[in-house]
């Protein structure tokens, strides 16, 4: 073996290293010579990133981090910080500027004053945009309040139809319900190390019960959820996992219309489609992937949540009926201001058309048109 | 920083603002050759009224901003290339023209392994002999100028300048779609 370098120690005349700085120097010299057409290439594109990054980081504002987003509730798991208004992050990188009001909920109505109440997780937030495209602050006609919170599962909003029930007398109940890890969230006890209600088969009975037991504020370190779309893929596909997904949705449907109904309000599930750019490349690459591709259904979550609602007589809305891609951010999961008006107005027709009861199902709703016609 | 960052809405505008002011200059200095009255107010007029677009809609600059950034990496990759054949250049020369010892095995049969001493406490960064010359842990020129310096080999300060630029060069991670898409969702 030969080494091009000179070990401390080992045998060699001072004149061999002489020759080889001088060889090193002239050798770095044409080095140098070389190096310049390499430099001359970059210097364009150096300068501008540089500037570029400079100016980026003057222009964008500080976005608020996740854990200072949200405050610990011994219920829910975590609420949104109340009072606070300031950035947060997209998945995108993005920031957007959101207000809390007192109780911690995005938007300028009162509960108390509003006629429409929007429960959910981070589209009812309104993560991925300004206050000023929040859907629940675009229409003049109707007033809105949203019930919602990033990373929330379908437990959280039950929850908060039980506890804030007294206050829904006469007032139209929207539930958003995201398709893409609402159901699997729902039967999770932690969200990374956060702790969260789920749901989970009684102990005691034949039926599901909320376990909320485990919350409080210290870290959860058992880890289950995936945050991936191979759980959607799995409940999109016939097995135990999506009869387990199912039923679960079942039992909270039931808990909420169960809520609505004494408190004298009218309920609306209201599922959300993942039309996402970023969302359907990740589904075409898990799917490719994935072992279930072949039983992949994407219409069944739907299609359950039709079923079940016309069980229950509760009205049922899907999402995917009235928005499309262009609807939302290109790289986040949420709504754009386009989708937020959208989403708006069918918030507003819902509210302004009294035609329907509580039994409408999907088939009748006249509301789920193609979103093409709907415009 | 050669790449782009992110292509955030700041981003995009950044990037426009600083075409735009390229543009402004392009045209002051083309007011200024062609002699015409106030070069720079020309400059200015020039840059305020390119930046419009990008500032009101960023999402019309992504396509330019991802064409540069393509360009950049491309860029970026024929540079590295280079300086990697120049790096080489200037090993072969001081190896072939220098070296006390062949580059190939010993003809005579004798063993080619080099001894090795046993090194400090501490030197679990690397097995060599680096750990040892002074400036170990300073930041890579600091080591590698010091181990240079201190055993003999300092014909590989003229190395530092290629490998600095080829550091420049060696760019960020790609950006791909994480594992765990719902996040906080």
């Amino acid at each position: 073996m030969s080494t091009l370098y000179t070990e401390p120690g080992a045998t060699g005349s001072n004149g061999s290293n002489v020759v080889r700085a001088i060889l090193g120097f002239l050798a770095g010299a044409l080095g140098l010579v070389l190096v310049i057409p390499a430099a001359l290439l970059l210097l364009p594109f150096w300068f501008v990133g540089t500037l570029v990054e400079g100016l980026r980081r003057l222009l964008a504002p500080k976005p608020l981090p996740w854990h200072e987003l949200i405050e610990f509730h011994p219920r829910m798991g975590w609420k949104p910080r109340p009072d606070a208004s300031a950035h947060a992050l997209d998945y995108g990188g993005d920031t957007y500027q959101f207000t809390t009001d007192a109780d911690g909920w995005r938007g300028r109505e009162t509960l108390e004053q509003s006629d429409v109440v929007v429960f959910g997780d981070s589209h009812a937030f309104g993560c991925g945009v300004d206050d000023r495209h929040f859907f629940a602050d675009l229409l003049d006609d109707v007033r809105i309040k949203a019930i919602g919170s990033p990373a929330y599962s379908m437990v959280q909003p039950v929850l908060w139809m039980e506890r804030l029930a007294p206050h829904l007398r006469g007032k139209l109940v929207i539930w958003l319900v995201c398709l893409g890890n609402d159901l699997d969230d729902s039967v999770h006890p932690g969200l990374h190390e956060y702790r969260a209600p789920f749901v989970r088969r009684s102990h005691e009975s034949e039926g599901w019960e909320i376990a909320t037991d485990h919350v409080d504020p210290s870290r959860w370190t058992i880890t289950s959820r995936e945050g991936s779309l191979d759980s959607l893929i799995e409940i999109c596909s016939s097995g135990y996992a999506s009869e387990r997904a199912f039923a679960a949705a079942d039992y909270l449907i039931g808990r909420a219309h169960d809520a609505c109904e004494s408190a004298g309000a009218r309920l609306v599930v209201m599922t959300i489609p993942e039309l996402s750019p970023v969302a359907r490349r990740y589904l075409r690459r898990t799917l490719a992937a994935s072992a279930a591709a072949d039983k992949f259904d994407e219409g069944l979550p739907d299609r359950m949540f039709g079923q079940i609602c016309d069980r229950l007589g509760v009205r049922f809305v899907t999402l995917n009926d009235h928005l499309e891609s262009a609807d939302y951010l290109e790289n986040d999961f949420h709504w754009n201001p386009r989708g937020h008006r959208r989403v708006a107005e069918l918030i507003g027709q819902l509210h302004r058309d009294t035609s329907w009861d509580a039994g409408a199902t999907v088939a009748e709703d006249p509301l789920n048109v193609p979103a093409e016609v709907s415009g | 920083m050669i790449d782009l960052p992110k292509p955030t809405k700041p981003a995009l505008r950044s990037f426009w603002l600083v075409l735009s002011a390229g543009a402004g200059l392009a045209v002051g200095l083309a007011a200024w050759g062609l002699q015409a009255p106030y070069p720079a107010i020309w400059g200015l007029l020039a840059a305020a009224g390119a930046s419009v677009p990008g500032l009101l809609r960023p999402a019309l600059v992504k396509r330019p901003y991802e064409a540069w950034d393509r360009l950049s990496r491309i860029a970026r990759r024929a540079a590295r290339l280079w300086l990697t054949g120049v790096a080489f250049l200037i090993l072969t020369i001081v190896g072939r023209l220098g070296a006390r010892v062949a580059w190939n095995a010993p003809e005579t049969g004798a063993s080619g392994w080099t001894p090795k001493r046993p090194l400090p406490a501490g030197s679990h960064r690397t097995t060599s002999e680096v750990a040892s010359a002074p400036g170990f842990g300073g930041g890579w020129v600091r080591t590698l100028a010091g181990w240079a310096g201190h055993s003999g080999n300092v014909w590989a300060w003229s190395l530092i300048p290629v490998l600095a630029l080829l550091k420049v060069v060696e760019g960020k991670p790609t950006r791909s779609l994480g594992g765990n898409v719902y996040t906080l969702y």
